[in-house]
């Protein structure tokens, strides 16, 4: 690369151009592709691999890797996305359209002549200036119930049919506000999320309690438990390897068994304290007893366990100890040394399903359901996966709302807004940076273009109603009706985007332009990533 | 019950490309000697490594406890949900997706299955359409198919196949069905992140710590850990883990993160890792190298201190220097830049060697083999197989000795049984004398060996079991035999002389397996120690774009340097085997 450059100046030159080149193009490329998946309208994608497994989606994140699109600014972009999505959650189609555009819009002012710097200069200015009108359009408020449910909603319809979406907008509204305590940061975690293949999509439901993926692996066992007590621990009671080590090297046979024997009556003991504490405190009464553990139980221990009419799982996840804790009340032991009634949760009806293989265990009942469990049905794995992703981002949209303590009136109507004021804000800058603004104003038009040309409208067309509309009534959201093409207010249409997901777009839209447009860079980059 | 007896299950964990290639060979093997009649004599206890399951059709099946970790992409024709518990539904329907508007389905580039595949699925199909009686065994039983097959179709494992061209991902010639799951793949833009997508041979860049950093992700451990955990939760007595990773790149620090769990999760229990480096790795530049060592190194570090016991896997007579020379095996032809012909040496000995811990009768339980096998907390053993074996009295035919014993200080037996012995863990010379070892004889049934005597149970365990390996198809064709050959067309001058070619119809071979605990790993640790000490971290790109700095790497450093320690160098000099082969 240094001998080129002092050669022949010319030809560094050239590869930048041809780079930027590559760089639009591939942007481009990748627009195109993301292009039909925006909005609630858009095209949903079957991937159906060589190997025959089915995705469907239309996540611009995930079709972006399943497509494996073979481009080195893919990638880039590829990359920021899924950034973009471990944190937020949500935006990534609308953050690579509006990079492709961008780029596109940039390479115009190119052609003219202009510096890629200068635009990329621009560009930051907008950004800034643009993200000032997102604070001002935003509604800040206290998230009601029926706030909650217009996010989720609005996200869910952009992933699932109606019918399925306002479904899980329940569900997912109704999880979240069981878990959720005043003054505590809000932990998705407490909402497990569990699937089972079996029935419909439809038939996806929000459980007040736990659904374990494992049940009783003891034939005499009880299937079911009314006013139970639930024991949560993480405590061996299987046969382990005896600790001493010279045991193993057993002289004689009957040096063996005496080893193994002791180590028996050991796990026995511990088992025994179990059956202790249940005899004394549900004998002669109505109440069951469960045994919920993280570590194994043997076939020995079950038996143990089932003369006594207690029901015992093993191997829970570690996160469910937790979970029941909350839910059932109680604490998670780690041993039984101090076994006693306060240790123990409670919960009204325990119950086992089997279904092929799979054993599942439903907690309900609990003294106060503050751990829930999504249960999603479906008939496919590939629709599982895609009501279960549903579930996350529906669930994401709600925390980001409660978090933000804010919400953006969607349908494009932001980016209209922005649009408005940027082209405003144009005649401000000095120099020829304002090209940069003026195309990165014309670029967040790709939002509410696209929505309209996925609806089956003309973008132009739509476009011009939503001006028209904004400039007669300054100061109220204007957004795009998908089933008119006209214009609406989604505050009223109770359409919202989370406030995150537009200020991420904003400045992963910002940072990967800069860098597609400033090849020095990119070469560098590209040339060991290329390598 | 008898204690002894009883089955005590292990979990198997593959992590890496080749690993999977390694531990495809090795379930093909194991479900090749599944015995379906009550009159072949078996030794093995199958059910330490298979659990019994059903389909929702009610269908009985029997899966290997495993967990398969690699990358998207590495799959080819095989479903990652595998098709035993959901068969593939020829056209996949739009109205499968719960969506009102416009829906596009994409095929992405179809496969297309080999012939081994393709055979096998046809087995099955007949298999299945014949009327079943109450053995509802899916196993494609190749018994049951020969005989009562009227027609002259030829069963998968009688026909002769070169999958050596054919085969491209394990996948290729996997033949038992997997649980659907059994296998997790990576997702490749989290695998290979900033560095463009993977194109073909890109698989390995990717260092150690991008592999933890992956691991560390919400949804991976999650979904790992999950697995592992339904795994667990199927055993009635799980004594432990079976770790094949592959230590050259990321996957080491994704296997890091798998063990750091055991220990946090089922401490009680044992990991035996097999650390597998595969020999045809070949970077094109300085920085992959690097890349690619500082990964191995990484490895064995963090690996070796995670695990009850690690035996490294390496046909190169290195584990870091990648341009050492393999191996070679008297009986044997492979080509070392074929993975599906080196991993099948190194799935024969894992099969070999695995028998000592699910014998039938007194199957040595896995914490007391790794407790023989790390005496005084030497964490690393030595592995070598003689494959195949001729049994004590036959006339051996190998006309190499790799090494081991030369001075002829044991009895006849035993010498008999140290030729052919190839070592399997870097060319760590085994001995015939060692510190401690477990050794396997399978499918030889002479009564009794004179290699047993003279040891104590503290120090060596040998078991034998009848079974010997079926090598049939998938199994590759590397076999040996002489034949004899006529050189020079001239009759006056006629010469013949035996040459070597592959047999392919060696349908079963006895072998030996061995992993021991023996002086020369430490000559075979010490140069990776030293390389490791002479890298300086902050001059290569690649390492600090992995976020590897000078801290981290001297952390790498002092866990060899612990690991070491443990092997006191100046004790046992007389035990040295030269290795001066080039
Ligand atoms: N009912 C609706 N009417 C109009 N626009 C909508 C509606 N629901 C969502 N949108 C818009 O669709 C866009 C989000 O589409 P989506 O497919 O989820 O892509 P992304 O990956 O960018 O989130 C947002 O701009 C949002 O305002
Ligand atoms: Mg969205």
């Amino acid at each position: 690369m240094a001998a080129i450059k002092t050669l022949n100046p010319k030809a560094e030159v050239a590869r930048a151009a041809q780079a930027l080149s590559i760089n639009i193009s591939g942007a481009r490329g990748i627009q195109d592709v993301l292009r039909t998946n925006l909005g609630p309208k858009g095209t949903m994608k079957m991937l159906v691999s060589g190997a025959g497994d089915i995705k469907i989606t239309k996540d611009g994140n995930i079709l972006l890797h399943e497509m494996q699109i073979q481009h080195p600014t893919a990638s880039m972009i590829a990359k920021a996305c899924t950034a973009q999505d471990d944190v937020i959650g949500d935006g990534t189609t609308s953050t690579v359209l509006l990079i492709g555009e961008m780029l596109k819009q940039a390479e115009i002012q190119i052609q003219d002549g202009l510096h890629p710097r200068l635009i990329a200069e621009g560009f930051d200015l907008a950004k800034v200036k643009a993200q000032e009108v997102l604070d001002e359009v935003k509604i800040s408020e206290k998230m009601s119930r029926e706030r909650l449910c217009q996010v989720a909603r609005t996200a869910l319809r952009t992933k699932v049919h109606s019918e399925l979406a306002d479904k899980l907008t329940e569900v997912c509204v109704d999880a979240v506000l069981a878990i959720k305590e005043d003054e505590v940061p809000l932990d998705l975690h407490m909402v497990e999320i569990m699937d089972m293949q079996h029935k419909t999509e439809l038939d996806t439901q929000l459980v007040k309690g736990l659904v374990l993926d494992h049940g009783g692996r003891h034939p005499d066992m009880p299937k079911r438990a009314t006013n139970a007590y639930i024991l949560t621990c993480n405590v061996s009671m299987e046969y382990e390897k005896t600790e001493v080590n010279s045991g193993f090297f057993y002289k004689s046979a009957e040096d063996r068994d005496k080893l193994v024997a002791a180590e028996r009556e050991f796990i026995e003991n511990r088992v025994q304290k179990v059956i202790e504490l249940k005899k004394k405190i549900c004998d002669g009464t109505n109440k069951m007893f469960v045994v919920i553990n993280q570590k194994g139980i043997d076939p020995m221990s079950l038996d143990m366990l089932a003369k006594e009419g207690i029901m015992g799982l093993r191997r829970a996840k570690r996160r469910n100890m937790e979970r029941l804790a909350l839910a059932c009340g109680g604490m998670a032991m780690n041993s039984f040394d101090d076994l006693d009634e306060d240790c123990l949760g409670y919960a009204g009806s325990v119950y086992e399903h089997v279904l092929g293989e799979t054993k599942y265990t439903f907690v309900e009942e609990t003294k106060k359901p503050q751990s829930v469990t999504i249960l999603i049905k479906g008939p496919y794995k590939h629709t599982l996966t895609q009501t279960k992703d549903a579930i996350r981002d529906g669930l994401r949209a709600i925390k980001n709302a409660i978090d933000d303590a804010a919400l953006v009136p969607g349908a494009g109507a932001f980016e209209m807004a922005a649009y408005d004021t940027l082209m405003k804000f144009e005649s401000e800058v000095k120099g020829r940076a304002r090209y940069g603004v003026r195309a990165f104003a014309d670029a967040l038009l790709v939002i509410p273009k696209t929505l309209a040309s996925n609806s089956g409208y003309d973008a132009l067309d739509s476009l011009v109603k939503l001006r028209e509309e904004l400039k007669n009534n300054a100061g109220v959201p204007v957004g795009l009706d998908i089933s008119t093409g006209e214009a609406l207010n989604p505050v009223d249409a109770g359409i919202f985007d989370n406030y995150c997901v537009k200020r991420h777009m904003l400045d992963a839209c910002s940072v990967i332009a800069r860098n597609l447009l400033i090849v020095d860079e990119i070469m560098r980059a590209g040339l060991s990533q290329l390598k | 019950m008898s204690t002894s007896n009883m089955t005590r299950e292990l979990v198997t964990i593959q992590v890496g490309h080749f690993a999977n290639f390694v531990g495809t060979h090795w379930w093909n093997l194991q479900e090749s000697s599944f015995v379906y009649d009550s009159t072949t004599p078996t030794d093995i206890n199958h059910d330490f490594l298979f659990r019994d399951g059903r389909t929702s059709l009610r269908q009985e099946t029997y899966t290997p406890r495993v967990l398969c970790i690699d990358v998207q992409g590495s799959l080819h024709t095989l479903p990652a949900l595998g098709t035993l518990y959901s068969p593939l539904h020829s056209q996949p329907s739009t109205s499968e997706a719960s969506w009102e508007g416009p829906i596009q389905i994409i095929h992405q580039l179809t496969q297309e299955k080999n012939q081994y595949l393709m055979d096998l699925e046809e087995e099955e199909k007949r298999y299945n359409s014949q009327p079943t009686d109450e053995d509802k065994d899916i196993c494609v039983d190749d018994l049951n198919i020969s005989t009562k097959g009227e027609d002259n179709t030829t069963s998968s494992t009688e026909k002769i196949y070169d999958l050596s061209k054919s085969v491209r991902v394990w996948s290729d010639f996997l033949r038992p069905h997997l649980h659907p799951n059994s296998i997790y793949l990576l997702n490749s833009l989290h695998v290979y992140g900033g560095r463009g997508l993977a194109g073909e041979g890109e698989g390995d860049l990717w260092g150690f710590p991008s592999g933890t950093k992956i691991f560390q992700r919400e949804d991976v451990e999650e979904e790992i850990t999950d697995r592992i955990r339904l795994l667990a939760e199927s055993c009635n007595s799980l004594q432990g883990f079976q770790l094949l990773s592959d230590v050259h790149n990321g996957m080491g620090g994704v296997s890091s993160g798998i063990l750091q769990h055991f220990a946090d999760d089922y401490g009680s229990k044992d990991t035996i890792t097999f650390a597998i480096t595969p020999p045809h790795l070949s970077p094109a530049t300085t920085q992959t190298r690097l890349l690619t060592q500082a990964a191995i190194l990484q490895s064995y570090a963090e690996l070796s201190q995670l695990s009850s016991v690690l035996v490294p896997l390496c046909l190169r007579k290195s584990i870091c220097d990648l341009t050492a020379p393999v191996v070679s095996f008297p009986n044997l032809l492979y080509q070392e830049d074929n993975a599906y012909l080196s991993s099948s040496i190194l799935g024969a000995f894992l099969e070999t060697a695995s028998t000592v811990y699910r014998t039938r009768t007194d199957p040595l339980p896995l914490a007391a083999l790794t407790h023989l096998l790390t005496p005084t907390g030497r964490k690393v053993a030595g592995a070598g197989i003689v494959l195949p074996y001729k049994g004590l009295n036959e006339d051996s035919e190998s006309e190499r000795v790799e090494c081991g014993d030369r001075k002829g200080m044991c009895g006849g037996g035993e010498r008999e049984m140290w030729r052919g012995l190839v070592p399997l863990s870097a060319g760590a010379c085994l001995t015939h004398n060692p510190i401690s070892e477990v050794q396997v004889v399978r499918g030889n049934s002479s009564t009794k060996s004179s290699w047993e005597e003279n040891k104590s149970p503290l120090e060596r365990c040998s078991v034998r079991a009848v079974d010997p390996l079926k090598t049939t198809p998938p199994f590759p064709a590397i076999f040996t035999k002489l034949i004899p050959t006529t050189f020079n067309l001239d009759p006056s001058r006629r010469k013949t002389k035996p040459v070597r070619v592959v047999d392919e119809r060696v349908r079963s071979v006895s072998s030996v397996g061995v992993i021991q605990q023996c002086p020369s790993l430490c000559q075979m640790l010490q140069p990776a120690l030293t390389v490791a000490q002479g890298l300086d971290v902050t001059k290569v790109t690649l390492l600090q774009e992995e976020g590897l700095d000078k801290d981290a790497w001297c952390g790498v450093v002092e866990g060899l340097q612990k690991l070491l320690l443990a092997y006191d160098t100046t004790s046992n000099q007389e035990m040295e085997c030269s290795d001066d082969d080039d």
